[in-house]
C-alpha cells in the first residue's frame, strides 16, 4: 500500500512540475521565475506580443 | 484614492522609496537603469488610500529613449494626481533639470530631496526655506534608505494634491525682465524675453486650436524645442515663429536658473573631497582598475569556497543522516528495493547533492549583493569600456556580461540596453561564456576532488577563462564584421554607500529561493528521469547501469568527447542532463555513481576512486569544467536567446557555436595538457 501511495505522490508531483513548466514556457516565462532581479520575471505572453 | 508617481533621475532612490512605502521587494541596486518598466503598489496613510507608481529613471522629459517615453506618457496622463520628483540632493545641478521640466508641466509636484547623508558628508547645507520660494513647490528632505522624512513627504503629497498652483515666487534675478508680461510672479522658470515672446504666441495659437490642452505653456515650450511627438499631436502654424531651433537656448537658460538656485540655496560648500572621489581615483584608475576588479572577484571566490566549503560539510552531514533514515523508513514500510533506490539514490542523492552547495551559493550572492549595493559594479563597466572598445563593443556590453555571473537569462535580456542591433547580437553570443551561478556546484565538486590544494584558484580560473574567451570571441567577430560600435558608454557612477541590509537580504533571498525552487522542481524531475534511464533498458530493470538506456545514449556521443578527455558515457550523460539546468551535471554524477552525499569529503573520495578506476584524472576534471563553462547554456537561457534575437537561425548558430568553442577549448587543453601530464 505504502508503495502505491509513494509512487502516486511522485508521479503526481512530477506531472504537476512538468505541467507548470510547459504552462510557464507557453506564457513566456522561460525559467522558474524566482529571481526578483530577473527582467523576465513579470513578463507575460501579452506583453511580449506588444514588443 | 490619490495617485502618486515617483519620478527622478536614474539611481536617485525611487525604488527604495517605493519599497519603503509599499513593503514591496522590488530589485534595487546602486547602479543606474534597474527599473525598466513602471511598477505599481498600494499604500494607506492617515486613513487615505494612495496608489504609488515607480517609473523608470530619466534625465529629462524629452522623448529620445524608451524610458523617457514611458515616464512622460504616464505623468502627462490624467491618472497622476501628484508627482513626487525624487532628487539626489548630492547632485543638484543634474537633478534640478528634470525638476524644472516637471514644474513646468503645471501639475502638483513635490520635490523629495533624497541622499541627505551624502550632502552632509560633502560638507554642504541646503536652504529648505529658500528653495520653495524659488521653485514654487514643496521641498522635503528625506532619506529613503534610512526611512526618515517619509511621513512628512506623504503628508505634503496629501495636501499638495489640492493645492496645485504655484502662488508665490520670490526671485532675485540680477537682470530685470523687460518682457511685457513679466512672468516672474507666475512661473519658477522664466526664459529670455525673446523666448517668452515666442512662448506667448505659440500658447495663444495652441489655446485657440486645442481647447482641451491643460498645460499650454509646457506644450508651447516643447514646440519651441521641436519635440517631434508634440508637433505631431498638436500641429499648428509655426513657420513664422520657429525661425530656429530653440532647444539649446531653452536648455542653457534652464541651467542658468539652476545655477542661480544652487548659488542661493546650497550654502557652506567646502568642496570637500568625498570618500567616493578618493576611492574612485584608485578603483577606476586606467591601469589599476582591471587588476583590482580581478582581485576583488578572486576574493569573492576565495570566500565562496573557503567559508562555503566549511558550511557544506555540515549540510552534507545532515544529508547523510536524512538519507540513512529515509532508507530505513522506506524499507520498514515495505516499499521494496527498486522504489527505495529511486528515492534514496535517485531523488535524495540528486536533489540533496545540489542542496548541500547552498552555502557556496549563499556566500557568492552575499558578496555580489555587497558589491552591487556599494556602487562598485557600475565602475566595472566603466573600467572595461576601453577593452570593450578595442574589441568593437561599447562598455555597455560589459553590463550583461557582469550580470551573466549570476544568471544567463537576465544577462541576455540586459543586452537590450545596446542600441546597435549588431552589438546586441554579438553581446548575446558572448554572454553565455560568463560563468553563471549554476556552474558553481560543478567547480566546487571537481576542483575540490582533483585540486584540493587550490580549489578556489581553479574555480576562479574558470571565471577568467570565460571572461577572456568572451572578449576574444568579440574581437574575432569584430574583425570579421568590420563594423565597430558607435554606441558610447554613458553611465553615471553612483556614490559609494554602505550596503543596505534590507537590499542585501532581498537580493540574496531571491537568489536562494530560486536555487531551492530549481532543486525542488527541475532537478527533482531530472533526477527521477535520470534514475530511470540508468536502471532500465528495453528488457526492463538492469543490474548493471552500463547496460542501461543512459549508457547507450552516452556511448553514442563518447567518440566526439574523447579528444577532449571526456570519453566516458557517464560524463556524456551528465553533460546532456546539464542542459536542463547546469546544477544537474552534479546531481547526475550522484545518481550515475550511486553516491548519496557527493559533496561531503567521504563522498568525494568515493567518487574519486571510481573515476580514477576509469582513468579520469585532474586533467580530465579541468577539461570537464572548461566544457561545462562553455557549452550550450540551460534551456531557459536558450529560450531567452531565441526570444531576444527573434531568430531561430541565430539561436541554432549560438548553440552550435558554443558547442564548437567548448569542444575546441577542452580538446586543446586536454591534448596540450597530456603532453605534460603524460
Amino acid at each position: 500500500m505504502a508503495r502505491v501511495i509513494i509512487i502516486g505522490i511522485l508521479l503526481g508531483y512530477c506531472a504537476f512540475v512538468i505541467y507548470r513548466k510547459v504552462k510557464n514556457v507557453k506564457a513566456g516565462k522561460f525559467c522558474d521565475c524566482g529571481c526578483s532581479s530577473c527582467e523576465a520575471k513579470c513578463h507575460k505572453k501579452e506583453e511580449r506580443k506588444q514588443d | 484614492m490619490t495617485n502618486v508617481a515617483f519620478i527622478g533621475n536614474p539611481n536617485c532612490g525611487k525604488t527604495t522609496l517605493f519599497n519603503a512605502y509599499t513593503g514591496a521587494k522590488l530589485k534595487v541596486a546602486n547602479w543606474p537603469g534597474v527599473t525598466v518598466e513602471k511598477k505599481e503598489g498600494a499604500f494607506r496613510f492617515h486613513n487615505g488610500n494612495f496608489k504609488l507608481v515607480d517609473l523608470p529613471g530619466i534625465y529629462s522629459l524629452t522623448s529620445y529613449t524608451m524610458e523617457e517615453i514611458v515616464s512622460r506618457d504616464y505623468i502627462l496622463s490624467d491618472e497622476v494626481d501628484v508627482i513626487v520628483d525624487v532628487i539626489d540632493a548630492s547632485a543638484l545641478e543634474r537633478n534640478l533639470y528634470l525638476a524644472l521640466q516637471l514644474i513646468e508641466l503645471g501639475k502638483p509636484v513635490v520635490l523629495a530631496f533624497n541622499m541627505m547623508d551624502i550632502v552632509k558628508e560633502r560638507g554642504m547645507e541646503i536652504d529648505f526655506h529658500r528653495l520653495p520660494e524659488m521653485l514654487g513647490t514643496p521641498v522635503i528632505p528625506i532619506s529613503a534608505r534610512k526611512r526618515s522624512g517619509l511621513d512628512i513627504l506623504m503628508h505634503t503629497v496629501a495636501h499638495h494634491k489640492e493645492n496645485d498652483s504655484n502662488k508665490y515666487f520670490e526671485h532675485h534675478h540680477e537682470e530685470e525682465s523687460l518682457h511685457k508680461h513679466d512672468h516672474h510672479k507666475e512661473f519658477a522658470m522664466v526664459y529670455s524675453d525673446e523666448i517668452e515672446d515666442k512662448i506667448d504666441v505659440v500658447s495663444k495659437r495652441l489655446s485657440k486650436k486645442y481647447k482641451e490642452i491643460q498645460n499650454v505653456r509646457w506644450h508651447s515650450i516643447k514646440i519651441l524645442e521641436r519635440d517631434a511627438e508634440i508637433l505631431k499631436k498638436y500641429p499648428i502654424e509655426t513657420e513664422d515663429i520657429l525661425t530656429k531651433n530653440y532647444e539649446t537656448e531653452i536648455i542653457n537658460q534652464k541651467y542658468d536658473f539652476i545655477h542661480e538656485v544652487i548659488h542661493e540655496c546650497l550654502v557652506n560648500k567646502t568642496e570637500k573631497e568625498v570618500f567616493t572621489d578618493k576611492i574612485d581615483r584608485l578603483l577606476t584608475n586606467r591601469f589599476l582598475g582591471l587588476p583590482i576588479f580581478l582581485m576583488i572577484m578572486a576574493v569573492v571566490f576565495f570566500l565562496t569556497f573557503r567559508i562555503g566549503d566549511a558550511l557544506k560539510e555540515v549540510f552534507a552531514g545532515w544529508l547523510d543522516i536524512f538519507s540513512a533514515w529515509s532508507e530505513a523508513v522506506l524499507l520498514a514500510l515495505g516499499t521494496g528495493e527498486v522504489l527505495t533506490s529511486l528515492i534514496v539514490e535517485g531523488i535524495i542523492a540528486g536533489v540533496g547533492g545540489i542542496l548541500t552547495f547552498l552555502p557556496n551559493i549563499f556566500i557568492l550572492f552575499l558578496a555580489l549583493a555587497f558589491l552591487e549595493d556599494s556602487g562598485y559594479m557600475a565602475r566595472v563597466a566603466y573600467v572595461m569600456d576601453g577593452i570593450m572598445e578595442k574589441v568593437g563593443l561599447s562598455g555597455k556590453a560589459f553590463i550583461p556580461m557582469v550580470l551573466g555571473f549570476g544568471c544567463t537569462v537576465p544577462a541576455v535580456m540586459a543586452s537590450r540596453t545596446l542600441e546597435n542591433p549588431r552589438d546586441r547580437l554579438k553581446t548575446i553570443f558572448i554572454t553565455p561564456f560568463m560563468s553563471c551561478s549554476a556552474k558553481i556546484p560543478i567547480y566546487v565538486l571537481f576542483s575540490g576532488m582533483f585540486f584540493p590544494e587550490n580549489p578556489a584558484l581553479v574555480a576562479f580560473s574558470m571565471y577568467v577563462i570565460g571572461l577572456v574567451l568572451g572578449i576574444v570571441v568579440a574581437l574575432v567577430m569584430d574583425k570579421l564584421d568590420k563594423k565597430s560600435s558607435d554606441d558610447l558608454l554613458l553611465i553615471e557612477l553612483p556614490e559609494y554607500k554602505t550596503p543596505s541590509l534590507r537590499t542585501v537580504i532581498i537580493y540574496v533571498w531571491s537568489k536562494i529561493k530560486d536555487y531551492l525552487t530549481k532543486a525542488g522542481t527541475t532537478i527533482f524531475v531530472a533526477s527521477i528521469i535520470l534514475w530511470g534511464l540508468l536502471n532500465f533498458n528495453v528488457t526492463g530493470l538492469v543490474a548493471d547501469s552500463s547496460e542501461s538506456f543512459g549508457a547507450q545514449i552516452g556511448a553514442f556521443i563518447v567518440p566526439a568527447l574523447k579528444p577532449a578527455g571526456l570519453g566516458y558515457w557517464q560524463i556524456a550523460v551528465a553533460l546532456i542532463a546539464g542542459l536542463a539546468a547546469k546544477e544537474v551535471v552534479v546531481s547526475s554524477m550522484s545518481v550515475l555513481y550511486g553516491i548519496e552525499d557527493i559533496s561531503s569529503n567521504a563522498g568525494m573520495s568515493e567518487m574519486m576512486v571510481l573515476l580514477a578506476a576509469q582513468g579520469f584524472g585532474a586533467l580530465n576534471a579541468f577539461c570537464l569544467m572548461i566544457f561545462s563553462l562553455l557549452y550550450v547554456p540551460c534551456v531557459a537561457a536558450v529560450a531567452t536567446i531565441r526570444k531576444e534575437t527573434n531568430s531561430t537561425k541565430h539561436t541554432v548558430f549560438s548553440i552550435v557555436f558554443q558547442l564548437f568553442i567548448a569542444w575546441v577549448m577542452a580538446t586543446l587543453v586536454y591534448q596540450v595538457g597530456s603532453l605534460f601530464v603524460g
